[in-house]
């Protein structure tokens, strides 16, 4: 029997199973996808550092490889039992389904964020109108290293709006997803790095530079490459008969509504419980947060603790995080089943 | 939660029969045969029992926006209205006015939270008219009745919104009036952001519905800009506005729900003519109100509608439809009398 059963093989849960084998317990992760590296695998580079995000996950696999850690791929958690700590899964592959069950001395969640669904901001024009595209989308062009409209032209201005899909009581996602800002300041950067010339606008609510380095790299956008922040909600968004993209808000610092026509308008969509929190939720009598991720005992001391004997979380599947304190959160989880194991 | 729950709350109940209708202070003036044709499509075409009351007033929603009247006034205005009805023996208020359906949804969602304030109207009514009122069973909008029974009206319809040279669906530009939606964007189909009121009217009837970056933005009309001479400025801009936005997808018409609204987008055509030198479209754009598009794709005469009255000269579009009409007729009253004929311009009549 495994000690631990790492739900999700994204930052968390790699970085969860390399400190527990240090610790000489014995996991296995389920990853739902065919690879490793969960969002994060699908980012081109990492704030503040703008170093790759591949290496980051070439890194952490390789350790992953030499402690000889059991990965079972395709396997979609759908429920935990929690008298015999078992977890039961879909294996997918191709068409075919296959229901399975797997029990441990300890369950680790790692089931990370699933990104704000931009067409439920349906006056952002997501999947309606042609150049507008989301922060993941951009990421996934980067990566390609393709920056192009639909047209096939390089844009010469793009627009960022902040918060698609956090702060937001209209659609009831009252919650911050703390990286976003960020997000769109490195995005930002490096579409100007990317495209000599490019006029680059952030519409944004505040600017919320929480980790070490960002707000160095806030300044740099301002003055080594003129990125136009602007503090203002932005109504809606238009298509032109030359599918450009006609913008509207109000620049709250002068009070003064504004309207732009830009080539590309980049959503920075915020974090949502992953897809199956819910069933996994109710099957292990789990407490979720409004915003669909969990809740553990307390905010302060035991943020990796469930309210279940042996399930614990890391990562952002128990709050929005930035990939360091997704890390660390994992190494303390770790740290506190071995705990638990230790006072069967 | 399904990408679109949202839309739930954007639809809207509207009663099926007996209506009580009333009129609106301004529309008879700018498009005096849509109220008429409003009543000829429910009564004869649509077999619905409506009531045309004499008795009715205006609801004072002019110069409640003027703030000539405290809203005391006008909460009694439309409690009085509401008697009319009341004591006519309706219980499904329809209005006529865009303004007129704000003012019942503000007063009616004021006694909703405030119901000392309604019974202090009562008492109001009371004491002026000896009169009392029944709160409707159903508040809407004429545009909501006619956006209800667009299918019958297709149904029935002789003409469609198509090209007939062509094949093409027409394309209609719609306007929604502020006061319909953006007050209480609930008592809208559609809300605020979607309205689909007009634009399902336009789509029911074989055209299509041409989305352009201004097409939520205000005509501009707004009584404080339009009564106070020096502001009208401002009201020509907005229109100028939404005109330069719509001009390259080349509507073939523009259909509004306000009265405000289809009066200016109309008028101010000819305005920016004068003060620009531009007319938006090839011969500019005409402007329609719902029950004059309706009437068309039932068979109406244009000039039965009171089509002639519009600045923007409307046979364009009735040419594309395939709609006989006798221009001879265009400038004659109901008794053959001339009733006068606009300046010319490109626009209006042949130059």
């Amino acid at each position: 029997m495994y000690d631990i059963i790492i739900i999700g093989g994204g930052v968390a849960g790699m970085q969860a199973a390399i400190a527990a084998k240090k610790l000489n317990l014995e996991p296995i992760i389920l990853e739902k996808e065919n690879k490793l590296g969960g969002k994060v695998a699908h980012k081109y580079s990492l704030f503040p550092t703008f170093s790759s995000a591949e290496q980051l996950i070439d890194r952490l696999e390789a350790q992953i490889i030499e402690n000889k850690i059991d990965v079972r791929y395709h396997c979609e958690v759908v429920s935990i039992h929690k008298e015999e700590l078992s977890v039961g899964y879909t294996l997918n592959v191709g068409d075919i389904k296959k229901v399975d069950n797997l029990q441990a001395r300890s369950i680790l969640i790692t089931t990370g964020y699933e990104p704000f669904d931009a067409r439920i901001k349906q006056e952002y024009g997501y999947q309606v109108y042609d150049n507008i595209y989301t922060s993941m989308d951009l990421e996934a062009m980067m990566k390609k290293g393709l920056i192009l409209t639909k047209e096939g032209n390089t844009p010469e201005s793009i627009a960022f709006i902040h918060c698609v899909g956090s702060r937001d009581s209209q659609i009831g996602n009252e919650h911050c997803s703390r990286v976003c800002c960020v997000t769109g300041v490195k995005q930002a950067t490096e579409l100007c790095q990317m495209i000599k010339g490019a006029r680059v606008y952030n519409f944004y609510m505040d600017m919320r530079m929480f980790g070490s380095g960002y707000e160095e790299m806030y300044k740099e956008a301002q003055q080594n490459y003129q990125v136009r922040f602007i503090r203002g909600r932005v109504s809606e968004l238009s298509q032109t008969i030359d599918h450009k993209v006609r913008l509207k808000a109000e620049d709250t610092l002068i009070s003064k509504p504004i309207a732009i026509t830009v080539d590309m308008v980049i959503l920075l969509v915020g974090m949502c419980g992953a897809v199956n929190n819910e069933s996994i939720g109710e099957s292990a009598g789990l407490e979720l947060r409004e915003n669909g991720l969990f809740k553990p005992v307390n905010a302060f001391d035991s943020t990796t603790k469930s309210t279940v004997n042996g399930i614990f979380y890391a990562g952002c599947a128990e709050s929005p995080k930035n990939i360091s304190e997704s890390m660390n959160q994992a190494s303390q989880a770790i740290l506190n089943i071995s705990t638990y194991l230790e006072s069967k | 939660m399904s990408i679109y729950s949202n839309w739930s709350s954007y639809q809207k109940e509207i009663a099926e029969d007996k209506f009580y209708y009333a009129r609106s202070c301004i529309r008879q003036n700018f498009f005096p045969g849509s109220e008429k044709a409003f009543l000829n499509i429910l009564s004869k075409n649509l077999g619905k029992d409506i009531l045309d009351d004499p008795l009715h007033t205006s609801c004072s929603g002019i110069a409640y926006h003027a703030d000539i009247l405290p809203f005391e006034t006008t909460m009694t205005m439309v409690a009085r209205q509401f008697a009319m009805m009341t004591e006519a023996g309706y219980e499904n208020f329809v209005s006529s006015c865009i303004t007129s359906f704000g003012i019942y949804s503000e007063v009616l969602e004021t006694w909703h939270h405030f119901p000392e304030k309604e019974a202090q109207i009562r008492e109001m009514l009371y004491k002026a008219t000896k009169r009392e009122f029944k709160i409707p069973q159903n508040v809407a909008h004429t545009s909501d009745i006619i956006f209800k029974f667009r299918e019958g009206i297709r149904e029935k319809g002789v003409n469609k919104l198509v090209n007939i040279h062509t094949g093409e669906p027409l394309k209609g530009v719609e306007h929604i009036g502020c006061h319909y939606a953006k007050v209480f964007p609930s008592k809208g189909i559609g809300g605020s952001e979607f309205p689909y009121v007009l634009a399902g009217m336009i789509e029911a009837w074989g055209g299509t519905v041409v989305d352009y970056p201004e097409r939520r933005h205000c005509c501009g009309f707004g009584f404080r800009n339009y009564l106070v001479k020096a502001n009208r400025g401002y009201s020509v801009s907005n229109t100028k506005r939404k005109l330069e936005s719509m001009a390259p997808f080349q509507p073939d018409f523009i259909l509004a729900n306000c009265p405000g609204c289809s009066m200016f987008i109309d008028k101010w055509q000819y305005t920016l003519k004068q003060m620009d030198g531009v007319v938006y479209g090839q011969k500019a754009i005409p402007v329609l109100t719902y029950e004059e598009l309706a009437g068309l794709v039932l068979g109406y005469d244009p000039w039965e509608l009171g089509m002639q009255m519009h600045e923007v000269d409307v046979e364009p579009l009735l040419d594309k439809m395939g709609i006989k009409y006798d221009s001879s007729k265009k400038y004659e009253g109901v008794n053959g009398k001339k009733i006068g004929q606009p300046q010319r311009w490109e626009g209006c009549g042949k130059l």
